[in-house]
């Protein structure tokens, strides 16, 4: 044991050590130069807390804009004209309790049901399609003792596991990878694009041969493979480029609760700030975390089962109160990185919310819900009727509208959400 | 050409003034229109929106085309010129209809160039089947992988509606690598088949049961020994908190479980857990299954009764000595003797008659594999096969049961205080994996029967060679992957596998030696395994628990079948990081490697295979089946040419061929249909024949919806396949073949809209009854009646009438008939005067074209309009708000599509689309029968003159929680007249049904039309109209029989040309 060189003792040294060094704050210099387009981009990240949020504490009494701020609003009263606070809105047919964690950002009805099956989320309907215009096309993440579940799903349903350590986000985004692996990694890619081309040479062979009616469909063909290939390039030109260098110490992964959240948000600050990708998930599972928040002393899973007793609903209120402070820490974050004219905040939509309704007995309804940021005439209580909800997908076709997506629907949503307009 | 309104105008003013002699023709047309249809139709008037003087003539694209089809047909059906007006004299209207007629088939010729149909490509079902069936797949699944289909003309198989775009093209070269990775078998050695067993009490599921108060392990039908409790939580602290939780430690010949589903947080029930699939690969699973009725100690017989469970009084802790809280373990005779006992639910009913079968449901993942019955204390052993990856488990939910705990079962005592229906399980067993040949099939399609690493290769460029009989160590900078090098040494600091490549000179068999050492932390040593070309090698996991001081060697040997470069790999598999240990020497866990060493056999091992084909005849061999016809050399040499591309990259054979195989699955020849007889040619004006090989296809894409397989392509291949009895008798085979079950599943998921049987979900206050097992034997009803019907040959008539239905036991309680028993289908006899028969009153339909919660007899209506009689429907006129059902019970639907109806726009469709849906308004939204509308929420007690009574109700049992009976609300009563378009009345659905009947060829000729537009991908011109009433004609002796229409299709002209 004696003997072990010192370089070889910590993997901490290593990672501090391939990130070197340049300055932050200036994000248009460091934002690489491939995803740079004439406007800065738009970003999502959407967070989802698993055991619900006490209305009590939460919802305003008053709806539209002059509303007072509940104790878990108060923390974020630097920000209010920068986020809109939804009650009386679900994602229709949801039930099924805890199961419903799963679709939070894809509405898919009956997560309990025994022949459930999941659809595609928020994050990653719009990762297939702004999602190569950067390094990574959606990031999603975890808070949780343990596991990988995540907010997001692709279109067929399947889970996309979640990145639960913040150091190894970091190494992968911001710490070069050794030469052969990106060499690998790029004959992948080029052994797609080379299976592109003997498949559009044959394309264009049929395209000459073929009647006009019949010639669409071939044109059709064509241009998709090329589109593709396009993208592969795209890919390619990633896996070359040098990753962003930022001037951070390497997050520490954490064990409690309060660091392990404030690590991923820094992460998701530096991922937005460098353009690494412009839409992550955060899943904050709080099951089993319980120490180390000022005046908590019990578990966090058996406090959402308040069962209406004081001790416990007092603990709660810190607990999310302590969740609601770390989400006014990012927003800060966010808001003091300019970008060209506007801030990081206005240009990344911040979505906040918890896939229960009520904890305490797994209603799936009524779920609190906030938007910050993103570009939105916000500082509103946009209240809707609380025992026939609103259908909470309808603010996701607005997420995704604002993203510069042309969507007109989104799971079960019937339009965009009423009342929130563009800033 | 004349073309343009001008030109239309002119024609009418023309054969207006000079009573035409110039334009024999058009003058009974122009005639007729000025006599009949300008007066309401014209700039002035415009009725019902339609504006004939601006009409484009000859017809300028589709809508122009389909308005006059439109008129064509409602001249000819007698509704215009409507009946108040004057009324042509029938030969003028049959001269109009010849006429127009005639210029409705010369536009359509004008406009067809390529054929009536189209070059399409595979609509994902296609896909999925052609790619299942070439790779010898059979359960592969990537239909989910790709984007959803667009649909035309009621079918997701036509050519303009299936578009592609990058985002599908992405997801072919995903989806096409999914399949082929599945296709190639990862073990080195054929894996042993084994048998697996264990009683179901012991499965980690049964434990969860347990604990969660829906499950009792059981010997000889009692209370097993060692069930006991404990206190969980934290007594001291927090007593509000602690609960009693049972556990199970001993041993039990049966489980019985007492719900559906297990607690809140485990919703799969009970799982066969205890055993993880070693390999993917196809498993035999057995049980043994029961029922029983529990009563707190003991099984009886599973007859129909209620459920009691009773709140035991008194906490079940004590203080002990030190102050501390206790359980009380307590006997069943303790309990009865030392307790006051409370009855607290008597409300629960289940399925089925006095001795009950219940009904168990397994599946994989929430995909349903199949139902089981556990008769009444008699065990039975059931078995399936199932295709098992490693990590995948089996449950079961049992679906007669009370979905989940009832009521106070969550006390303290949980089943002892218990008295309900439950299933008992005796054991699992697995055997597997079974394995009829080695390599399996799926590789032998790519690789033939020679394991993929005898192909001979070319030696890598840049890379040690080992030589017969060396020993040589391999440059530890030449390992890339995981870890990073530091000096001389290889540091894996992160779990993750670091690899390198060399050639080996010659096949046979070699050795590998690893000299690695670990730092130590937690409380194990480094696990570190040794992989060549991905595999493990066998005995190659090693536990490196040395240090620095004194490294240690490993060794592991491996065959290599032909000379050629290998990839070594070694995989650091536990790291470990304890940043917060006193002891910075204990805080990280790393492997690190200091030498990598091969040893080669002396001389080369003799081939034990023979010659391997090589990789440019794989490819034309699959190239051949993915393209469905033969294909040459030179056509396969740009797929050959990116094999060869990677292996001079050193990309081992396997990899190089399977990114070969990946373009042809990606290439138009194989996702385009339409190309296989060559590539159509334009032809104005003439139908052109299918080739044979291109006939292949559309017989397997119909029937199968895949691939032709060896004995069409055969046929084909001898220009026999054409020859009218070869044809026939091949049909016959293609539908007896269960290939065939994707077409009647296929086919009624777009015919009669199945697909959408999950768009909506019951509403639970209003349907409480609707349960997975309800939904999952609708479908199977409907698909066993289209199957019976081809089967049997039965006539059109049964796919709206019939004397008998094929149901099991869910199904027969919703159709209120007595003594069925199990989950079995089978065909049951109506009785006199029953509404059912016929896929127009099965469940599944009926469930279909309802949204959930209400039903409209518009929707419904328009779709017994479309897709019983073929009359397609049209759009309603702008600015007509749709009709909104109620579930209040304020009004009722027919008042409010009579109030619609009033308007005269809207009278004319109306009067068609509706009658067939207000004949069923009996059934509800999820297919059962009802005399009064259900009404959200519970009857209230209201004043009657002077007494109190309940408003009417009706009494269901519950599906979901806790299988209650419930009360629901009734409203208004249900009338189910109405009058059809030509005025002939009904009062119910089975008079409706004979008004139907009356005219077989009209369903005849609608299954027809249906079956065209299926199997050839487009939809159906006026011009095809005679071919259509042929397939009528000639299916008339056998009272249009189902398989004969599918024969007479495929004999027509429509299907055997372009």
């Amino acid at each position: 044991m004696t003997h072990i060189r010192k370089p070889s003792l910590s993997r901490r040294l290593f990672l501090r050590a391939s990130g070197t060094a340049l300055a932050l704050p200036f994000l248009d210099a460091m934002r690489p130069a491939f995803g740079a387009t004439a406007e800065p981009p738009r970003r999502l990240l959407a967070i989802c807390t698993n055991l619900g949020v006490l209305e009590r504490h939460f919802y305003p009494a008053e709806a539209g804009r002059d509303f007072a701020l509940t104790p878990y609003l108060e923390p974020l009263k630097d920000f209010r004209d920068q986020f809109t606070v939804f009650s009386g809105t679900s994602h229709p047919d949801v039930t099924g309790g805890h199961s419903a964690e799963a679709t939070f950002l894809t509405a898919a009805p009956h997560p309990g049901a025994a022949s459930f099956r999941n659809s595609i989320s928020l994050d990653q309907f719009a990762a297939e399609r702004i999602g190569h215009q950067t390094r990574v096309a959606g990031l999603p993440l975890v808070v949780a003792k343990s596991g990988n579940q995540s907010l997001s799903f692709t279109s067929s349903g399947v889970m996309l596991p979640a990145e639960r350590s913040p150091a190894q986000v970091f190494k992968a985004l911001f710490v070069a990878g050794d030469a052969a692996s990106v060499e690998r990694q790029i004959e992948d890619l080029r052994t797609g694009r080379s299976i592109l081309d003997t498949v559009a040479a044959r394309a264009a062979t049929l395209q000459k041969q073929l009647g006009s009616a019949d010639r669409e469909r071939l044109d059709q063909y064509f241009t998709s493979v090329r589109e593709v290939e396009r993208r592969l390039l795209i890919a390619e030109e990633w896996e070359r480029k040098p990753k962003p260098k930022v001037d951070v110490q390497p997050p520490k992964d954490g064990e409690y609760l309060l660091e392990k959240l404030g690590a991923m948000y820094d992460l998701a600050h530096l991922a937005f700030a460098t353009d690494s990708t412009r839409l992550i998930t955060l899943m904050i599972r709080l099951d089993g975390f319980g120490e180390h928040i000022p005046g908590v002393s019990s578990e966090s899973h058996n406090l959402s089962h308040h069962v209406g007793r004081e001790d416990k609903l007092a603990q709660l209120k810190n607990l999310e109160l302590a969740e609601f402070r770390q989400l006014a820490a990012l927003l800060g974050k966010l808001k003091t990185v300019k970008e060209g004219d506007a801030s990081l905040l206005d240009r990344t939509q911040v979505l906040y919310g918890s896939n229960l309704g009520n904890g305490n007995n797994h209603d799936t309804k009524n779920l609190p819900v906030l938007l910050a940021g993103g570009g939105f005439q916000h500082g509103q209580h946009l209240a809707f009727d609380r025992k026939n909800n609103y259908p909470l997908p309808n603010l996701y076709v607005s997420i995704l509208q604002r993203l510069g997506l042309e969507s007109g629907k989104f799971a079960s949503s019937t339009g965009t959400m009423k009342g929130l307009e563009l800033a | 050409m004349m073309t343009g309104r001008f030109a239309w105008s002119v024609l009418v003013l023309l054969a207006c003034a000079t009573a035409g002699v110039a334009f024999a023709a058009e003058v009974p047309t122009a005639k007729f229109f000025s006599k009949h249809c300008m007066e309401c139709h014209d700039a002035d008037v415009q009725k019902g929106g339609l504006r004939l003087d601006t009409l484009a003539f000859p017809p300028t694209g589709a809508d122009s085309l389909n308005l006059l089809v439109r008129m064509h047909d409602r001249v000819q059906a007698g509704e215009m010129p409507p009946k108040k007006a004057a009324q042509p004299t029938t030969l003028e209207r049959q001269a109009f209809l010849r006429a127009l007629g005639e210029e409705v088939r010369a536009a359509e010729r004008a406009a067809s160039v390529g054929g009536r149909t189209l070059v399409r490509r595979m609509n994902r079902v296609e896909y999925e089947h052609a790619l299942r069936d070439l790779l010898a797949l059979p359960l592969l699944r990537v239909k989910e992988l790709l984007p959803e289909d667009g649909q035309q003309f009621g079918f997701d198989k036509v050519a303009g509606a299936l578009d592609i775009s990058h985002i599908q093209m992405t997801k072919y070269l995903q989806a096409a690598d999914v399949a082929l990775r599945q296709a190639v078998v990862k073990a080195a050695a054929r894996p042993e088949t084994k048998v697996w067993r264990e009683p179901a009490a012991r499965q980690y599921s049964a434990h969860g049961a347990v604990l969660q108060k829906c499950g009792v392990p059981m010997n000889n039908r009692t209370v097993a020994e060692g069930l006991t409790s404990h206190i969980a939580g934290n007594p001291v602290a927090d007593i509000g908190n602690s609960y009693r939780a049972p556990s199970f430690k001993g041993e039990a010949e049966s489980f019985a479980v007492l719900t559906g589903v297990i607690g809140a947080h485990q919703p799969e029930g009970i799982q066969i857990d205890r055993f993880n699939p070693p390999v993917p690969g196809w498993y035999r699973v057995r049980f043994s299954l029961w029922g029983l009725r529990w009563e707190r100690t003991h099984a009886v017989a599973a007859k129909r009764g209620m459920v009691r469970s009773y709140v035991s009084l008194g906490l079940p802790y004590f203080k002990d000595a030190q102050g501390r809280w206790q359980a009380t373990p307590l006997t069943p005779e303790q309990l009865a003797e030392k307790r006051g006992l409370r009855e607290w639910q008597e409300n629960v009913e289940f399925y089925g008659d006095a001795e009950a079968t219940h009904v168990v449901r397994a599946s994989l993942k929430g995909e349903p594999l199949g139902y089981f019955d556990a008769p009444s204390l008699k065990p039975t052993t059931h078995e399936f096969k199932v295709w098992l990856n490693p990590g995948e488990r089996v449950s079961f939910h049992a679906m007669t049961l009370p979905a989940s705990a009832a009521p106070g079962s969550g006390t303290s005592q949980g089943i002892l205080d218990y008295e309900g229906p439950g299933v008992a399980y005796d054991w699992f067993e697995v055997e597997g994996p079974i394995i009829e040949q080695w390599p399996p099939e799926s590789q032998r399609r790519l690789f033939g029967e020679i394991p993929v690493n005898a192909y001979p290769r070319p030696p890598l460029a840049g890379v040690a060679t080992v030589a017969a009989g060396a020993t040589d160590k391999l440059p530890l900078a030449g390992l890339t992957g995981a870890g990073q090098a530091l000096g001389a040494e290889r540091l894996l600091n992160l779990s993750g596998t670091t690899t390198t490549r060399f050639n080996c000179a010659v096949p046979g068999d070699y050795e590998v030696a690893v000299t690695a050492f670990e730092t130590h932390a937690g409380n194990e040593p480094a696990k570190m395994r040794v992989l060549v070309d991905g595999a493990e090698l066998p005995h190659a996991q090693f536990a490196v628990n040395t240090l620095r001081a004194a490294p240690k060697t490993f060794r592991a040997k491996f065959r290599v079948a032909s000379a050629g470069p290998v990839e070594l790999g070694v995989e650091f598999m536990n790291d470990f990081l304890d940043e917060a240990n006193p002891d910075p020497q204990l805080r990280d866990r790393n492997l690190f490697l200091t030498g990598v060493e091969i040893t080669a056999p002396k001389v080369a091992a003799p081939a034990t295979t023979g010659t391997p084909p090589d990789h440019r005849s794989l490819l034309l061999g699959f190239a051949s089946r993915a393209f469905r016809r033969p294909v040459t050399a030179a056509e396969v040499a740009p797929f050959a040419a990116i094999a060869e591309g990677q292996l001079a990259r050193g990309v081992s054979f396997e990899q190089a061929m399977l990114a070969g195989y990946k373009a042809i699955l990606c290439s138009p020849d194989f996702l385009l249909i339409g190309l296989e007889s060559g590539v159509p040619q334009p032809a104005k004006n003439v139908a052109v024949k299918l080739g044979d090989l291109a006939l292949a296809s559309r017989l397997s894409f119909f029937l199968w919806n895949s691939v032709p397989d060896a004995t069409l392509l055969d046929l084909a291949g001898k220009r026999t396949l054409s020859q009218p009895a070869t044809l026939r008798a091949q049909v016959e085979r293609m539908l007896a073949d269960p290939r065939s079950d994707s077409f009647v599943e296929h086919f009624l998921d777009e015919w009669l809209e199945l697909k959408k049987i999950d768009f909506t979900t019951p509403d639970p206050n209003l349907y409480p009854e609707f349960d997975p097992w309800l939904h999952d034997s609708m479908l199977a009803e409907s698909r066993a009646w289209l199957r019976q019907l081809l089967t049997k040959n039965l006539g059109v008539a049964q796919v709206i009438a019939a004397d008998t239905v094929l149901i099991n036991q869910r199904l027969a309680e919703l159709y209120g008939l007595r003594g069925v028993t199990g989950s079995e289908l089978r065909e049951v006899k109506l009785p006199a005067g029953s509404p059912r028969g016929g896929f127009l009153t099965q469940a599944a339909v009926l469930k279909v074209t309802a949204n959930g919660t209400a039903t409209s007899p518009v929707l419904r209506g328009v779709w017994v309009m479309e897709r019983i009689l073929g009359i397609p429907r049209q759009p309603p006129p702008p600015n007509i708000p749709a009709v909104e059902p109620d579930a209040t019970g304020a009004v009722t639907i027919r008042q409010m599509i009579e109030k619609h109806r009033a308007d005269t726009a809207c009278a004319s469709c109306h009067a068609k689309m509706d009658p067939p849906g207000l004949a069923l308004e009996s059934f509800d939204a999820i297919g059962g029968w009802r005399d009064r509308y259900r009404l959200a929420g519970q009857p209230k007690k209201v004043r009657k003159g002077k007494d109190v009574v309940e408003e009417p109700f009706v009494e269901v049992v519950s599906g979901a929680a806790h299988r209650n009976r419930i009360k629901l609300r009734l409203g208004s009563e249900v009338d189910a007249s109405g009058e059809l378009a030509d005025g002939r009345k009904f009062t119910d659905v089975n008079d409706l049904r004979e008004l139907l009947l009356k005219d077989p060829d009209a369903l005849a000729r609608n299954v027809a039309r249906q079956l065209i537009i299926y199997a050839t991908g487009a939809g159906i011109r006026f011009s095809d109209r005679v071919a259509i009433e042929a397939i009528v004609t000639r299916t008339k002796p056998s009272q249009h029989g189902l398989r004969s229409l599918v024969q007479e299709v495929v004999a027509s002209e429509l299907f055997q040309t372009k």
